[in-house]
Order: C-alpha cells, then sequence, then structure tokens
C-alpha cells in the first residue's frame, strides 16, 4: 500500500521524485520556526546506526533536499507527521 | 631461563594468538591474559599496576572526551562541506581534500573517530555526486592512518611511545614525524587519485547541486562550538608546551577535557563518558600487565640480547630490522600489543651498549604506524570502515585493499627507510 500524506501549504512545500532506489524529496519552509522540528526528523536518523537511510542536504532560503531510501520512506513521513510537519498521513 | 619465565611465554603466546584470531573481544583476551599473569604469580598485583602507563590512559581518556562533546557540533561536517565547495565539486578534487582533512583530523584525534566522523559525510556527498564512496573510503582509511603517525597523540603506538621515552616530548614528534608522514601522506593520495580517476567523473548539473549547499546550516550549536574550540585549542597549545611547563601529555589532555565539561555544564557528563571507549582502556590496561610479566621475568632482556647479538650491535642494521619487522607485523597484527612488546625491549637494547635509540625509536613509530595500511586488518580504522561500508551495501574486500593498500604500504617503508638512513644514521 502507497502512503498519502496532507501539510499546510502556507507554512511549508514538499514534491517527490522517484529516483531508483532512492525518492528525492525536497521541502520548502516558509516558516522558519519549523527548521527545528525538521532538525529532530534527521536527529532521529542520525542517531541509528545507517548512514545511507536518509541523505539530509541543507540550502539556502529553508531549502531542503532529502534523499530517502525506499525501505525507510514510510519512516521518514512518519517522523514528519510525529514533528508537526505533516496534518494528515492515510493507506492508499 | 628460568620456569617463571617459561610460563610467562606461554601465557603471552596463547594470549596474542587469542588476539589474532579474534575469535572474542581483543579486550576480554588481554585482560584474561593479565589476570594470569598475577594469579600464577609471575607478576605481583603492586608490580603489574606500576606497570600500566596511566599517562597513555588518560591522554586517550582524555582526547576521547573532547572529541565526544566536539563532534556533537557538525564541525566536521561543516569542514566536508565547505572543502568540496572550495574544490568546485570535482570529484577527483574531492576525493584528495577529504584525504587532507582526514590525516589532519588524524593528526590530533584518535584515527577511528576520525574515520567515524568522515564516514558519513563522505557518503553524503559522493550520493550528491552519484559517485563511487569506495575510492574515498579508502583515501581516508589510508590517510587516516598517515596522519595519525604524524604527531604523539595521533596513533596509540605514538602515545605508547612518547610516554614510555620522557624525552620524545610532542614537539619532538613534530619535528622528526611531521614533514615525512605529510610527505607520504601526498605520495600516497597521489597515487590513489590517478587510479581512482576514471571512477571520479559527475555532471555539472549534481556539481552546482553540490556548490548550492549551505554549510553553515551544519553547525547545529554555534554556543557548544565555542566551547568546544576553545578547549581544543588550549589543549593543543598544551601538547606543544607541555615540556615547558614540566608535565605530562595526559594532564594536557585530562585538563582540556575537563575544562571543556566545566565550560559545558552537567548535560555533558553522562554522553561524554558514555562515548570512551572503556573497552580500549582496558585492553591497554591489559596489555601493560601481559607484558609485565615478560618484563620481570627477563625474557625481553634475552630477545634485546638476542637481537643486539643478530645486528652486531650495529644501530643502522638494528633500525632498518625494525621498521620493516614493524611494518609486516602491524600489516597483519594489532600494532599496540606489537608496540607493548617492543618499547621494553628497544630500552634494554639501550642497556645493551646501543647508543643511540633515537633512529629505533622513530623506526618503531613509523613501521608500527605505518604498517596498518598494509591489510584490511592491519588498523582499527580499516576494519571499521568496511564494517561501516559493507552495511551501506559496499563491500571493500580483503582482496581489493591489499591489492591497493600493500604496494602503498611498501612503498611508505621504502621512503621511510631512506629517511631513517639519511637523517639519523649517517
Amino acid at each position: 500500500m502507497k502512503t498519502e500524506y496532507k501539510y499546510n501549504e502556507q507554512l511549508l512545500e514538499i514534491t517527490e521524485t522517484v529516483n531508483g532506489d532512492d525518492i528525492e524529496i525536497s521541502i520548502t519552509l516558509i516558516d522558519s520556526e519549523l527548521k527545528k522540528n525538521l532538525k529532530k526528523v534527521r536527529d532521529f536518523f542520525d542517531e541509528n546506526k545507517v548512514i545511507s537511510d536518509i541523505y539530509f542536504y541543507i540550502h539556502p532560503n529553508n531549502k531542503y533536499q532529502i534523499i530517502v531510501r525506499k525501505d525507510f520512506y514510510n519512516e521518514f513521513i512518519i517522523q514528519l507527521f510525529r514533528q508537526e510537519l505533516l496534518k494528515e498521513i492515510k493507506w492508499v | 631461563m628460568s620456569t617463571q619465565a617459561y610460563i610467562a611465554i606461554g601465557v603471552f603466546l596463547i594470549t596474542y594468538a587469542f588476539i589474532v584470531t579474534e575469535k572474542l573481544h581483543r579486550t576480554i583476551i588481554a585482560m584474561a591474559g593479565a589476570i594470569m599473569m598475577i594469579l600464577l604469580g609471575i607478576v605481583g598485583q603492586e608490580k603489574a599496576l606500576h606497570h600500566i602507563d596511566f599517562n597513555t590512559l588518560g591522554l586517550l581518556t582524555g582526547m576521547m572526551i573532547i572529541v565526544a562533546i566536539t563532534s556533537e557540533t557538525g564541525l566536521f561536517k561543516y569542514i566536508a562541506i565547505w572543502s568540496a565547495k572550495k574544490v568546485k565539486g570535482d570529484p577527483l578534487k574531492i576525493l584528495l581534500v577529504l584525504g587532507v582533512i582526514t590525516a589532519l583530523g588524524s593528526a590530533f584525534l584518535d584515527n577511528v573517530t576520525t574515520v567515524l566522523l568522515m564516514v558519513p559525510v563522505t557518503f553524503s556527498i559522493t550520493r550528491q555526486l552519484r559517485v563511487n564512496p569506495i575510492p574515498f573510503l579508502i583515501t581516508e582509511v589510508i590517510a587516516s592512518n598517515i596522519g595519525g603517525t604524524s604527531t604523539l597523540i595521533g596513533d596509540p603506538p605514538n602515545i605508547m611511545i612518547g610516554s614510555a621515552v620522557k624525552e620524545l616530548t610532542f614537539m619532538e614528534f613534530i619535528y622528526n614525524l611531521t614533514a615525512i608522514s605529510f610527505f607520504i601522506l601526498f605520495v600516497n593520495i597521489g597515487i590513489l587519485a590517478f587510479i581512482y580517476r576514471k571512477q571520479l567523473k559527475t555532471s555539472a548539473e549534481l556539481k552546482s547541486n553540490l556548490m548550492d549547499l549551505d554549510e553553515k546550516e551544519e553547525i547545529t550549536d554555534k554556543a557548544l562550538l565555542i566551547k568546544s574550540l576553545t578547549a581544543l585549542t588550549l589543549t593543543i597549545l598544551g601538547f606543544f608546551l607541555h615540556q615547558l611547563f614540566h608535565i605530562e601529555s595526559a594532564t594536557v589532555a585530562l585538563a582540556g577535557a575537563f575544562l571543556l565539561l566545566l565550560l559545558t555544564g552537567e548535560s555533558y557528563l553522562d554522553k561524554a563518558f558514555e562515548k570512551v571507549e572503556w573497552t580500549t582502556i582496558f585492553f591497554f590496561i591489559g596489555l601493560f600487565v601481559l607484558v609485565s610479566g615478560l618484563i620481570e621475568t627477563g625474557v625481553i632482556s634475552l630477545l634485546a640480547d638476542y637481537s643486539v647479538h643478530l645486528t652486531g650491535g650495529d644501530v643502522t642494521s638494528t633500525s632498518i630490522l625494525i621498521l620493516w619487522v614493524s611494518a609486516i607485523a602491524s600489516a597483519f597484527i594489532d600494532n599496540i600489543p606489537f608496540v607493548a612488546t617492543m618499547i621494553p625491549m628497544i630500552k634494554d637494547m639501550g642497556d645493551l651498549g646501543i647508543q643511540n635509540l633515537e633512529p629505533l625509536w622513530w623506526s618503531l613509530s613509523l613501521g608500527a604506524c605505518l604498517g596498518g595500511n598494509g591489510t584490511l586488518i592491519g588498523a582499527s580504522a580499516n576494519v571499521i570502515v568496511a564494517g561501516l561500508a559493507a552495511k551501506e551495501g559496499y563491500n571493500i574486500t580483503f582482496g581489493k585493499f591489499l591489492i591497493i593498500a600493500f604496494p602503498l604500504m611498501i612503498l611508505s617503508i621504502i621512503i621511510c627507510t631512506a629517511y631513517i638512513y639519511l637523517r639519523y644514521l649517517i
């Protein structure tokens, strides 16, 4: 089953592209206050012992490129939800 | 030789054999061997404690605490991304700069810690550029072992030698080993860049993605970074000046560590102590006691006597012999127990009439540290990086590493032979 999510478009933008075994996610934070929430998502994956689960790249103007390994995609989405970056997740 | 001496040799060889086979953790084996030395009456508990070099242990513990806290700041990620951008995202140049950064890091920090900090950021950069990370990882392993050779605090063999020979201060290591180590580093990474040049290609678009990264955002805690850099700078300054103030290197490292804890407060205390590699500390304790059994029963003196007899007490042949034996041995077995055994032997050679021990000490250091580059099991950093790479789906096999690294190690030791001969023996 696939996951579908919703977020507050006034606070952030999320786009996804599938690239081989990875999913590349671009996040732009419109509200800078959300930076600490996204950092908590990164910290969650930094603390496990898997290096290639997600690669986190920070660009200027609150833009983030995150390369997520397919087997960690659901976990990543759950962490975004946990840090209140998503409003809703559902299986479709 | 007395019966006690034969028992000491037996315990030592059995322990060594178990360490080499790696069936059980080396710390358990070394401590079991040490306890056997005491239980069998080879060495008394008081004498055994006397043989433990607390300067080595203090230096290692202090540096581990400083690194544990500094690594929380994002400093290493910042440096790696900043450097990658400075070379315009060109993979070949990134290989060179990451090699140099790893060597510089390893000169002042433990090699394993340095590679543990470098590997994740290497995977991140190579993924961004879509290039194979293996050439970068192999370069970093080799650079780490070479960089560690360049200072007293860079690699455990140097810490042990510097601690055992009071005249060999931090500055003496800088005068005698830094230039040659960095010469060897540039030769090694130059050859590696040539070997891997065809694999290190990427598109202009991926380079421009890397150039757009904001490395400043990688610094997660600016206040902690300032505190860490203050403590680290004062500690390194302390190493440069420790002889002037007649204090040991362990005092400098522990003073730096606890100054940092004083600045950061209690919240970092538990985390920092959790990251101290207590298994390494106890491995050293076990080895010091194990070797004390050989010293107290006169085995080390006999070995020194035999070696001096073999080389006719000639300092040139003894130095070259130590350099090559240390390098070949360290390529296959742990260099820490090897150096722990060699230190009292070289000291005894001084008592047996070899006047100038200095070339022997530098030969031991260069051989034992650089020898670790010979095989995948030659140094802890090699094993750690290979393990991390395998977990991420990139296999650095024993053979793949050997083909690249063993000839480079032999070349490094040939350079060292010329250096030792030209600088100390003519």
